[in-house]
Parts: C-alpha cells; structure tokens; sequence
C-alpha cells in the first residue's frame, strides 16, 4: 500500500465545481501549468446525461470538468490511443483521471506497445460502477417520479443514487432498490471487482473521508503518482493531511463491501451457470447468432490492439455458416486472457447480446487457471501474447 | 467532435463524428442519443469511408465556377424550362430546412413534380392513409407490443437498430410472426406465413392473388397487432395495399421504416406543397421522356435506383438541364451542367425527423445548402430568406413551434387506427411490369443502408442447397447469374433459403431493375 492522505484544492472554485476536495482536478490543473504535463484527457460535461472526452492543455476547461459524471459509461482508453497514434504526440506527456477500467485498459494497450505507459500519468478514482444514461433518464421518470430534463446533478453516496432539481431539491433511492428494478448501474459494473485503481498512479476517492469533510482520500501508488503529489502539493495546488488509520479502516471496508456486493451480483446474473453442457452451448449459440458483424466491439474494446489485422476480421467470411461465427470465436478466444470485463462491447452492441457475461465466463476461469489478472501491471505479459504458429513444425 | 445524425436510414441514429486529420474521421458511439442509445450497425460504423467520397464541386458546364456564379447559373436555366418539363429529386440524406428550401425552390417554379422517395406509395394510397406512411410509431412501443407482424422486413439486414427493440419486445413476451418470400436466419419469428415469391413476378397476378389469401386467412396473426414493414421506391403498390386492408380489417397499426432520411421528413412535402404528391415518382422521372431538366439534392442515382449506371448515364444525358447539388460527385456529376458543391451531411445544420416522428438536430454548423437553395429561389423571386426563416417554415410546417427536446416524439399520427375499406384497396392494384426474361430462379434484392448507398456491400448471393447441389457447386466455385447481363460471383449456400430463391444485397444492375425477378443461375465454367 502506498501513502495515503486526506488533501484537497486549495482553490475554492475547483473545490465547489468537484464532487470531493478537488484533489484530481488540482493535481491535473498544477502538472499543466508546471509542464508537468503536454495535455490532459477530460469528460466535458454536456448534462447529467453526456460527456464528451476532450483533450486539453487549457487548466481552465479541465476546471470546468471537474465533478463526477456517473452516467457517461465512457472508456477512456481508446482516447489515449488515437491520442499517441498522431504522429505529432508522440512523446508527449498526458495525465487523465482514470476509473479502475480506463486504468486497465490503458496499461494492456501498453503492453501492446500502442503507447508508453511512462508517458501517461494516470489519476485512478474509486469506482462503483456508471450507469447508461438513458436508463437513469427512465429511473428518474419512473423511479423517482421527476421529469429527466430538470435533474441537474447526480451523485451516489452511502449506497444511495442522490438526484438534484433545479429547484434544489434533492431526491434519493437506494442503488440496490434502483438495480432490483432493473435500473441503476451497468450490468459490467455491478459484477465489477476492481473498486479502487491500485493499477494507477494515484487512487483518489471520498470513501474513508470522514463525514462532514470536504476532501479526497488519496493513496500515492508510484513514481509518477509521487511527481503528480508533489508538483501540486510544492506549488500551493493543495493542502493534505495524513489520513487516519481509521480513514484506511473505512475505505477497506467499503472496498470490501462493494467487492463482495459484485460477487453476489456475478452469481446472479450468471444465468448460464445452472445451465447443463447443452444447454450452454445452446445458449451461446442462440446469442452469438443474432450478431451482425458490424464490429463495433472489436472497435470500442480497451484491451484490442490489433487493427486492421485483425485476425477475428480476417479469418472470418460471411460465406461461412457456422453456428457461431469465427469472428465471435476468435474474439472468445482473444480475450479470454485479456478481458477486464469494462463492458463496453455490451454498450454498443446494436442487437443487445449480453457480450459481458460471455465474454467473462470465458475469461474468469481462464484468468483463474493463468493465475493472470489483465491490466494490473505492464510487467506482465498476458499468457496468450504472441502466440506463433510455426508450419513447418506442423508439417 | 459534432453530434450527428446517421444518414444510412429512417431511424436517425445518433453519433459523434470527429475529424482526426490526415487519419480521417473517426466514429465514437454516442450512448445519450435516444433513438439508438448510441449503436450503430455495420453502415453506422463504416461512416469514415461513406464520408470519403469524392467531392463535389461547384461547375457550370464542366467548368470550375465560384458558388454565386453557380446558383446563379442554375436560377437562369431552372426558368428556362418549362415547369411541367421540370422535376426536383431529394431522395437521400437532406435536412427538414434544406427540404423547405427545396420545396420553395420547386413552387417558386411552378413546378409539380417534387419526389421526395414516397411519391409512388402516395399515388398507391387514398390520401387519409397517407399520414401512414409518413409518421411512425414511438420506437419505445415496439418494445411494449404484445404481438408483430415483421411484413417483408427483415430488420437485423434492413434496419438493424429496429432488431434490438424487437428482441426486447420478445423478452417481454410479445409473439412475433413473419411474413416473407424467406424466413430470417436468426429465428426471431415465433411462427413464419411463407409466400411463393414466384407468384409475385407479377404482384397483380391471381397466382399472387392465391396466395395473399392465405394472410386473410390468418386473422389470428395480424388482430391488434403492430404490423412492421418498409416503403422505398420499389416498394411493390400491391404488397403495400394488401398491408393496410390487413390493418384496417384486423385493427393492426402498421410502422412502415424508410431507407432514406428525406422520406421520413415526406411530411414537409405534405404540409408545403400537397399537390407536388401525386407529381412524378423516382422511377416515372428517369423513365419518362417529357422530364427536360431535373434538379437532383443529395441524391446518388446509381445508390436509389436499381437501373445500371449505364442506363442512368443515358437516360440523364438525354435531358436538356441536369442540376446536382451534392456534397460527393455521382453518376450524374460527369452529365450535369451545373453542380453545386454543399457540405457533408455531419456538417450541416439542421433538423432531421426520424420514422418515429421524432425530431433530432444535426449539429455541425454548415448552412450552405440552404444557402444555395435560396439563393437560387431568391435569384427567380426576389425574397431572399435567412436560415432562420426556413427553419421557422419547417418547423411551422411540422406543427412546431420550437426544436423540441431529442427525447420526445412531438410528432403523432391523428387518426389511431386504419380506417379504410380493404376491398377497395385490393381491387384497385395496379398491374405490375411482368417480367421481361423468363428464368429457372428468383432473385430478390434484401436491401440494408449498404444496399441503398451502393457502399461496401456483401460480394456475394445466397443459393439454397439444392441449387448448389444441382449445380454441384463447391467452395471456390462461382455461379454466374443473368438476365438482360450477366455477372459472376461468389455465393453463400443457406439452408433456410427456398430451393428457387437467389437472395443479394448487393445491386446487379443489368440483371435485375427489380426487388424480385426472374434470373438465371448457372455455375461458371
């Protein structure tokens, strides 16, 4: 465990406009203005329903993105490569706040060599999961009986998704109510394990912060975590006190809480599971057939970074009329190794086919077995990279 | 990145498109757009290439021109055709403004001949259905209804983004039920009605006539059902009167999906120029010999007709004034002798209503094509009109009185149900084209936004099995199919396909002009 503080901005706007201390937008606004960073990755806010990533060296609009935006289910890692992939980037030096799954995502693209992971900074936030913006407009229609278009801000504390009216009214539902009704976060977020982004250069969060404080509990994980610290706290961006034992006791708790919440969502939502053998392979035959091969989720996939060579592309023909095409079984096999399970492919998929459920049946006892958890540390290789066939050897 | 609209479709899908330079543009799913809830399907994600045409640009007889002097050229020539020798063609991607502009281009004219895709369906119909064909249902109820009709739609190839509201409305326990010449492969009909798509050659035919009776005979399928389907220009007039005497007769509602954006916005037509309606369909306007001048907006001949090339290229150089105005050079572009260069549909500014009824901004900030538009009416009528004041008509027109909220359906059918006499329809449909080459095959043209486009579509057909073993086909064969031509090409064997059956979705221009005709096959030596 790295050192951890209670800091926050020392900055009243930045403290007003974010949903802690300010912590990560002051770290992000100080490492701009002190060249510690070339750019920043932000989610410019269009409403409680929308964002849109941009990239910035400009401290002002990172300031006006400060605050949380649970319904914007946005994976950040494609943004980073496309960012590198422009020749006039390379080498430059961006910092972006990162969910445990942006994280991941980011540091398996570095494995790739799509990027240098020691050009990103990564400012990890505790994650308990997003939620699709148009099932939050549902639910507050439906659920909290309020018209979507007056909600002005959101936020989940406490287990509970807090609304605010333009009024200033403020209604609340329990997330657990929200999710047994079919609303609230993403089916991938609510099996989601990875609560805290120890994969990061820093883990930012309220949990552990005590009540009634403004501030962000903030755990320094690396070097660049350390440079990214100091350049703020040196230049007067923040102010941080050392967090108490008893902050680590809460955090761990809720990070346990949340961990063990996931599991039992992972059985529940494994629907498969009591399934026999042939059931299974009906099920995944049934599902898999209504795919149109538009490859959206190969696109969106944090963790592909195979391009145009694609072998799930180019081994597969639509002359072919297998059960299960071999564009979805080599992607099966793909990510068997490498899925973080992020959900993105099951966003974008225009016929709904639960693409996160399979895809982590496959991959968790694979990852088990491999002992292998993609997207923790660029050190390690994932067990199916490079894998060569050499003919001559076949025959 | 500009939030956008997609134009491969009615649905009006939303998305972001954003410029990465010399690496293109780039495609990012936008998860907030309601009608799509951000997914896109396979022409969605191909936008990039749609987008990277070649380009239009501002010519008068062949030659580079600056715009003012384009549309001004293009007024001069405009009033020196008569205006029963005129037509104006927008079947494609426009917006509500740049379609009011065209509109107040045509009138300013005195033209009657408007053709904005639904015209052959309009003459097909008494006049109180065509509020039908113009409106939709909220997409949201599909989800809700307890039973549908799929009516010759196959909507995982032809409307993609409909398929996810139809699996939904499965989960909830909706029956559905499919009628067609071919069941759809992935089985999301609980029961499919199979026709003998031999009998309908000739759609007017007692052979057709035979079989349609079997759908009589299924009131239990279509009683309160909602009845998918879609309208084109080659929607067959038969087919399409049979569906609403089965809506009126059963209390079925129908949702007809259109392949073109300016279909969708047909209202407009009805709204601004209701007399323009019964003017010339696509087909009539590049068939009929008294159309002297055509003025086409984003509109590529060889994407809406299924005529080859060739044939478009004789037919519009047979025409005394051709005007294009376009963001991407077409077949007509080398032949017109004034094309007016507008920008690419992401961006443009501008409204857009989708088959619902919904009404979606498209927000990129370019007004050019209404610019140009009206500038040429301003040139034959001396009011020159803001961009704001065309939007004002169009939305006046929609019975609007601001751009609503994208999450809202404002626009709503008046009557609830079909209301019609469903005898008068079918005896009153018109005798198709009978076909002009005996053949021992069918093919029929399964049209996706791909198809319309005449973008990167599948390069092969689908045979039955038993055509490929009669054939003795084997992998790497290839078949070779013919009509008036003939083409070579890969196939795909599927089972579910009739033993007579040639599905494509891909145009054989030369083989067939129709969405089913008779061909034959043969495997090439």
């Amino acid at each position: 465990m790295g050192a951890c503080y209670l800091a926050w901005a020392t900055d009243e706007k930045i403290r007003d406009r974010a949903a802690n201390g300010g912590f990560v937008t002051a770290v992000l606004v100080a490492a701009l203005e002190k060249d510690l960073l070339d750019a920043v990755i932000v989610v410019k806010k269009e409403d409680v329903y929308e964002g849109i990533p941009t990239v910035t060296s400009d401290p002002e609009t990172v300031v006006k993105c400060a605050g949380s935006l649970h319904a914007a289910p946005i994976n950040l890692t494609r943004f980073v490569v496309e960012f590198y992939k422009d020749e006039r980037n390379k080498g430059k030096k961006i910092g972006l706040p990162a969910k445990p799954c942006d994280a991941r995502g980011i540091i398996e693209q570095a494995k790739r060599q799509q990027l240098d992971i020691n050009d990103v900074y990564l400012v990890g936030l505790n994650c308990g999961g997003t939620l699709h913006p148009l099932g939050l407009r549902e639910a507050a229609a439906e659920i909290y009986g309020i018209d979507p278009d007056a909600v002005v801000k959101e936020e989940i504390k406490a287990g509970k998704l807090f609304l605010s009216l333009q009024s200033g009214e403020e209604r609340e539902c329990k997330m657990d109510e929200l999710e047994e009704r079919g609303y609230g976060r993403r089916d991938s977020c609510k099996m989601c394990t990875s609560k805290i982004p120890t994969m990061a250069d820093l883990a930012c969060g309220n949990w552990g912060v005590p009540d009634g404080e403004k501030a962000t509990f903030v755990e320094v994980l690396t070097e660049k975590g350390e440079a990214l610290f100091r350049n703020a706290l040196e230049n007067g961006y923040i102010e941080v006190k050392e967090a108490p034992e008893e902050s680590l006791e809460v955090r761990e708790r809720i990070k346990n809480a949340m961990v063990k919440r996931a599991e039992e969502w992972w059985q529940k939502l494994d629907v498969v599971r009591e399934f026999t053998r042939d059931e299974r392979l009906k099920f995944y035959v049934e599902t898999l057939k209504l795919c149109i091969h538009c490859g959206a989720c190969r696109i969106v996939c944090p963790v592909c970074a195979c391009g145009d060579a694609a072998k799930c592309v180019s081994m597969h023909d639509e002359r072919d009329d297998y059960v299960i095409s071999m564009y979805n079984m080599i992607r099966l096999l793909h990510l068997m190794d490498s899925c973080i399970g992020c959900g993105q492919c099951e966003d974008v998929c225009p016929v709904d086919i639960p693409l996160t459920l399979i895809h982590r049946r496959f991959a968790e006892r694979m990852q088990r077995k491999l002992n292998y958890t993609p997207g923790m540390s660029v050190e390690e290789k994932p067990p199916f990279y490079e894998a060569e066939l050499r003919w001559h050897d076949i025959l | 990145m500009i939030k956008t609209i997609c134009p491969g479709c009615s649905l009006g899908c939303g998305l972001y498109l954003e410029d990465g330079g010399e690496r293109g543009l780039r495609v990012w799913h936008r998860k907030r757009a309601p009608a799509n809830a951000g997914k896109l399907c396979a022409f969605g994600m191909c936008l990039p290439q749609y987008y990277g045409r070649a380009r239009m640009e501002n010519t008068v007889d062949g030659k580079p021109v600056t715009q003012d002097e384009a549309v001004s050229e293009a007024a001069k020539r405009l009033k020196s055709i008569k205006p029963e020798e005129l037509a104006f063609v927008s079947v494609g991607a426009a917006t509500c403004e740049e379609l009011s502009s065209l509109i107040n281009l045509c009138k300013a004219l005195g033209c009657k001949n408007l053709e904005l895709g639904l015209n052959a369906a309009f003459k097909t119909l008494p006049e109180s259905l065509h509020e039908f064909l113009e409106i939709g249902v909220p997409l949201a109820s599909v989800e809700r209804a307890s039973k549908l009709v799929l009516f010759f739609m196959e909507p995982f190839s032809q409307h993609p983004l409909l398929a996810r509201r139809i699996l939904k409305a499965k989960k909830n326990g909706a029956k559905v039920f499919e009628v067609a010449f071919v069941g759809g492969e992935r089985g999301i009909a609980d029961e499919t009605i199979l026709l003998d798509a031999a009998a309908f050659v000739n759609a007017a035919s007692a052979e057709a006539a035979e079989e349609l009776k079997k759908l009589r005979e299924r009131k239990d399928v279509f009683e309160n059902a909602l009845i998918i389907s879609e309208v084109n220009p080659y929607t067959d007039a038969v087919l399409l009167r049979e569906l609403f005497a089965v809506c009126a007769e059963c209390g079925a509602m129908p949702l007809l999906m259109k392949p073109f954006l300016t279909m969708s916005a047909a209202l407009l037509q009805s709204a601004l120029a209701p007399e323009t309606k019964r003017g010339l369909s696509l087909l009539e306007v590049f068939e009929d010999e008294r159309v002297k001048g055509l003025f086409l907006l984003e509109t590529d001949p060889a994407g809406v007709l299924l005529l080859s090339e060739r044939k478009i290229q004789e037919r519009l150089s047979g025409l005394e004034l051709l005007v294009e105005q376009g963001a991407f050079r077409t077949v007509a572009s080398e032949l017109a002798t004034v094309t007016l260069a507008s920008d690419m549909f992401f961006e443009r500014r501008g409204l857009v209503v989708n088959a619902e009824g919904r009404v979606l901004r498209n927000e990129g900030t370019s007004t050019t094509g209404v610019e140009i538009l009206e500038g040429i009416a301003g040139d034959i009528t001396g009011v020159h009109r803001s961009f704001e004041d065309v939007r004002n008509e169009a939305l006046k027109a929609l019975g609007l009185e601001a751009v609503p909220n994208e999450d809202a359906v404002p626009l709503r059918r008046k009557e609830e149900k079909v209301q019609v006499e469903p005898n008068e329809l079918r005896s009153g449909a018109t005798v198709a084209e009978t076909a002009r080459v005996e053949g021992d095959y069918l093919l029929l043209y399964r049209t996706t936004p791909a198809f319309w486009s005449g973008q990167f579509v599948k390069d092969f057909v689908e045979i039955s099995v038993e055509a490929a073993r009669s054939l003795k086909l084997f992998r790497g064969d290839k078949v070779e199919i013919s009509n008036a031509e003939a083409v070579t090409l890969d196939f795909k064997i599927s089972e579910h396909l009739p033993e007579r059956l040639i599905v494509s979705e891909m145009k054989l221009a030369g083989v067939s002009e129709r969405l089913l005709s008779p061909v034959r096959l043969r495997k090439k030596e």
